[in-house]
């Protein structure tokens, strides 16, 4: 059954993507895009990761897509011609795309990865993978993120990563802020600067 | 006490020996600022060898009291020598060559101090007035035909420098550093002969004073690298102070008078170096040799009248009184070197100078030639004093001669000057209304150098002590070595010829009729400044040798009479001989000037007979005598003509066989050069060129996938991730 | 191909790349091209989880899921701003307009 929904959201997640490609208008292909994001935050889930999962959820399909719809509807007000992709580009991308399938066949298809864990299970000292311990990591993550490592307590914490990250990202939106501010308001700055 | 004394009379020495030093080097760098028509170069030099002057004199009066007064001077107890010797300057050793400046003084070098110092004083003060002329910033010289800048300064400029190396020759304490001063003399003398640069024969005898002399020079080298191979040294001598490593004149006297001495010395310093007996005597020939070309005696004397090229003044000052006279100078500091042998070269040598100058000076017209040839034949009487043994006379003659030849060039300098570098003795005539001051000075002059006084008085002519003096010692000597009387006889003779030319001289000049009227017309007296140094010279040319032999300026001299290495031979006559022979050769001596004076004021004074009469008759005795006994003439065709050919011949050689070959070797230096340009041209800018036109085609080629479009860029990546995911795996992993 | 769960996920996250680097090449609109950015930083984001989950990594994986989550969001914040600036000076967001970078 576990199995059967793990299927079923890797297929769901994959055509979203697939439908994202072949939309034509930008809001199908947000929407397509919502779809696909959401899959892989159950997918998130059904791996026992839960922290990350409800983060993709909340980030990525309630903050991102939002943004870019936003953005949509700031941008296309006049765009009413539809941008045409030439037949010489879809010519072009589908052989390129085509080249980086052969390379993931390549890679990806080449290993056998059951194999690979069947090898290191017979290591003992290795701890058993996160989804056989069947605990939620939620409050290990979480509290890593604020400097305490409750599973591997001689492993380093991300506090600092975390703060760095944090202000970054705080950095990023006052600059983002400052860079889609409207024309005028500059201008009228200049002038009473001057 | 002694080292006080020698301290005190180093530095007063010194001043006046480096004052002129420091006259030259500001007149030489401040000339041309002070531009061509100042006067300051005349008094920078004028005051400073009046401060030389000053200076030599103090130093004298602190000699002589030192010695104990006049009286003392006079009446000397016992034969004394006050001579100081040390070094003011180390400048270099080598090994057991030390060379330094030293200096080495006795009453010689102090007199030669006072005659040099004062007599430049007057020279420079006369030439003030006969340089004048050059204080213009165009000066014509009429000589060569071109106009060309004043050059007064530079001429004071070299007469400093002169000084310098004159007095620095005459304090000298080594031979290393007489032969420095030496040589600077000669550059000096090349420079001022040479002073009128536009002149082609100031050039040529120039040039000819300076190789005459080297040939003198290089037997002076030679006699010099003798005495320091064998003694080791170059000092003088060490004045007989305690703890002072011996002199060259200790070294020859202790070998000459063999064991008593040499035990004592032996006792304080260790075996002294001996000389081998030939090579003391190539030695004493090689350092004659150098006097020889200095002091112009037979052979090398030729260049001495040409060197009257040069401005008078400086004629007066170099060419008679003080450089000439360095020669003799020095052949008396180095009499204790020379052996019987050296010494009767020197007296032939000086024989044989005397006579054939002062038969040239009877033809000669140029009047600066006449003194030319007559400063070469007083010369020889020096030369010939040394070498019969009469020290004293002969340097006595050498301070007398000094101030009546600077007198008599002066005198002529004035002539040229008042009639307008009117040389030609022909030319000139009846003068003497015009220029009073000027004939009277010339009278003076003429009567010194023809000796004339009278005898058994003090009241005669300086030239009449000096010359009576060599004359008696000449006849002591030709008593004692009867082989050898032309010693006395051609220097009787020549006492006549002497008065002969100079009266001639005088009287050709300042009486009978004008011959030009050109020249007669612009004559006229010189100025003050000119002939106020005349009557100076004129007063000394009478009294400076006052008293004869017992006068101030011999004892002077005498009191530093070094002891002959050949005092032993009987051949030298003794006080003794000379005073016995005094009355005999005083007498003689006067009776040939008087002679002289006779004939001359007959022939050239009263006419009453004709010179022209005479030279006709003997015509080829004349030419022979015009001509200088043919001695240029000679040298050219012995040395000149030959070194000419084979300079010739090896310019030849030089110009076919080494020319070619470097002319080859230059035209393949050029072939090379240009195949190395063409291969620079082809391959090494061909290369960089290349290079550049690649990264320029790589750059075009690139520019096309840079197309500003970020999807493409995207393509691209991921083409690129292809390629490199395939060449790894592909390429580089199976290997 | 297989049933084991690593290897249904790593192909997920290939068909995401690819469909983002589709995306990027095709869509001549600015979004559309970062929607495409968006799929392949979520490509990445599911190999981190697959791996970190499934293997015996530990957390690490999860946590550098969650740092990419931000650093999405904060890209996505910066393009937007752009694509603003972009549209206002261009009035398109047409991404072939923007060829200034031209060599």
């Amino acid at each position: 059954m576990n199995d059967f929904l793990f299927v079923a959201l890797a297929v769901i997640a994959a055509l979203g993507a697939i439908s994202v490609v072949l939309c034509r208008k930008v809001v199908h292909m947000a929407a397509s895009l919502i779809v696909a994001l959401s899959s892989v935050a159950g997918i998130f889930f059904s791996l026992n990761a839960n922290f990350v999962g409800a983060t993709q959820l909340m980030v990525y399909v309630g903050g991102t897509v939002i943004l870019l719809i936003f953005g949509v509807m700031l941008t296309s007000m006049s765009a009413k011609a539809e941008l045409k992709t030439t037949p010489i580009e879809a010519i072009a991308a589908l052989a390129s795309s085509v080249l980086l399938l052969l390379v993931f066949t390549f890679t990806v298809g080449s290993v056998s990865w059951s194999e690979h864990f069947k090898l290191l299970a017979g290591d003992a000292a290795v701890p058993k993978n996160l989804v056989e311990q069947g605990s939620s990591s939620f409050s290990s993550v979480a509290l890593a993120l604020v400097g305490v490592r409750t599973d591997q307590p001689n492993a380093h914490s991300y506090l600092l990563p975390f703060e760095i990250i944090s202000i970054h990202l705080l950095v990023v939106l006052v600059a983002a802020g400052y860079l889609a501010r409207p024309r005028g308001t500059q201008q009228e700055a200049d002038s009473t600067a001057e | 006490m002694s080292n006080t004394i020698a301290q005190d009379l180093a530095t007063y020495l010194a001043i006046a020996w480096l004052t002129p030093l420091l006259s030259f080097v500001i007149a030489i760098f401040n000339g041309f600022k002070w531009g061509r028509t100042s006067r300051n170069a005349a008094f920078a030099a004028t005051a400073a060898i009046a401060t030389g002057f000053v200076s030599s004199a103090i130093a004298m009066n602190r000699w002589i009291c030192e010695i104990g007064g006049w009286d003392k001077l006079l009446h000397p107890d016992h034969h004394e020598h006050h001579a100081y010797a040390g070094v003011f300057y180390d400048l270099a050793t080598f090994g057991s060559l030390k060379l330094s400046i030293s200096y080495y003084i006795d009453s010689l070098t102090l007199t030669m101090f006072c005659m040099v110092t004062f007599i430049a004083t007057c020279i420079h003060i006369f030439a003030m007035g006969y340089m004048s002329e050059e204080l213009a910033e165009t000066y014509d010289d009429h000589q060569a035909h071109v106009t060309r800048p004043g050059r007064f300064y530079r001429f004071f400029a070299f007469l400093s420098l002169f000084c310098f190396s004159m007095l620095g020759l005459v304090i000298a304490g080594n031979i290393f550093q007489v032969f420095v001063f030496w040589e600077l003399v000669g550059v000096c003398s090349y420079l001022l002969i040479g002073f009128y640069t536009e002149r082609r024969s100031a050039n040529v005898a120039a040039n000819k004073a300076f190789i005459v002399n080297r040939v003198g020079d290089f037997g002076f080298i030679i006699g010099l690298m003798i005495l320091w191979t064998y003694t080791g040294t170059f000092t003088f001598s060490n004045a007989h102070m305690e703890g002072a490593a011996p002199g060259l004149f200790e070294i020859i006297a202790a070998q000459a008078t063999g064991a008593s001495e040499a035990a004592h010395h032996v006792a304080a310093h260790g075996a002294l170096p001996t000389v081998p007996q030939t090579l003391l005597i190539i030695a004493g020939l090689g350092i004659f040799a150098g006097c020889v070309g200095k002091s112009a005696q037979f052979p090398l004397h030729t260049w001495l009248p040409d060197a009257m090229e040069g401005p008078t003044p400086v004629s007066a000052l170099v060419h008679s009184a003080t450089m000439v006279a360095a020669g003799v100078y020095l052949s008396a500091r180095f009499y204790p070197v020379f052996t019987t042998e050296v010494l009767t070269v020197i007296a032939y040598v000086g024989c044989i100078t005397l006579f054939v100058a002062a038969t040239i000076a009877i033809v000669a017209t140029d009047i600066k030639k006449v003194l030319a040839y007559s400063t070469i034949s007083q010369l020889g009487y020096m030369m010939l004093a040394i070498g019969v043994g009469g020290w004293g006379a002969g340097l006595f003659h050498l301070i007398t001669h000094a101030f009546f030849k600077s007198l008599l060039f002066l005198g002529s300098g004035a002539v040229i000057y008042g009639c307008h570098h009117e040389q030609e003795m022909p030319k000139m005539g009846g003068l003497l209304k015009k220029m009073p001051v000027t004939g009277f000075a010339m009278a003076v002059g003429c009567c010194a150098i023809a000796g004339f006084g009278i005898p058994h008085t003090n009241l005669a002519f300086s030239g009449f002590f000096s010359k009576d003096a060599i004359l008696a010692t000449a006849l002591a000597y030709s008593k004692i070595n009867p082989s050898h009387s032309l010693l006395f006889l051609a220097p009787l003779v020549t006492a006549g010829i002497t008065s002969f030319y100079m009266w001639r001289l005088w009287f050709y000049t300042f009486t009978g009729k004008t011959r030009d009227r050109h020249v007669e017309e612009h004559c006229h007296e010189v100025p003050k400044i000119m002939f106020i140094p005349l009557l100076v010279l004129s007063m000394l040319a009478f009294g400076c040798a006052w008293g004869g032999e017992e006068g101030v300026l011999y004892s002077l001299l005498h009191a530093s009479q070094p002891e002959s290495c050949a005092i032993s031979d009987a051949g030298l006559p003794t006080h003794h001989h000379i005073h016995e022979s005094h009355e005999t050769a005083g007498v003689l001596a006067l009776t040939s000037a008087l002679l002289g004076f006779a004939l001359a004021y007959l022939l050239y004074c009263k006419s009453v007979i004709s010179p022209a009469a005479i030279k006709e008759q003997l015509k080829p005795l004349h030419s022979f005598l015009v001509a200088k006994w043919r001695f240029d003439e000679l040298y050219d065709a012995v040395f000149v003509w030959p070194s000419k050919r084979v300079g010739g011949f090896i310019a030849g050689i030089d110009r076919n066989v080494f020319d070619n070959a470097i002319d080859g070797l230059a035209a393949s230096a050029v072939k090379v050069a240009k195949s190395n340009r063409r291969f620079d041209e082809v391959v090494v800018d061909g290369a960089v060129r290349a290079s550049g036109e690649i990264v320029s085609a790589l750059a075009r080629t690139f520019r096309v996938i840079q197309t500003g479009r970020a999807r493409q860029y995207v393509l691209f990546v991921a083409v690129g991730l292809v390629l490199v995911v395939a060449g790894f795996f592909g390429v580089i992993l199976p290997h | 191909m297989t049933g084991d769960p690593l290897s249904i996920l790593v192909w997920l996250s290939a068909i995401f790349f690819l469909c983002g680097f589709l995306c990027m090449i095709v869509k001549r609109n600015v979004i559309g091209m970062l929607i495409g950015v968006e799929l392949i930083l979520n490509a990445a984001n599911i190999n981190f989880v697959a791996f970190g989950q499934l293997s015996r990594l530990g957390i690490d994986g999860q946590i550098a899921t969650l740092f990419v989550i931000v650093l999405a969001a904060a890209e996505a914040a910066v393009a937007l701003a752009i694509t603003l600036v972009f549209y206002n000076s261009h009035s398109t967001i047409d991404a072939d307009r923007g060829e200034s970078l031209r060599g």
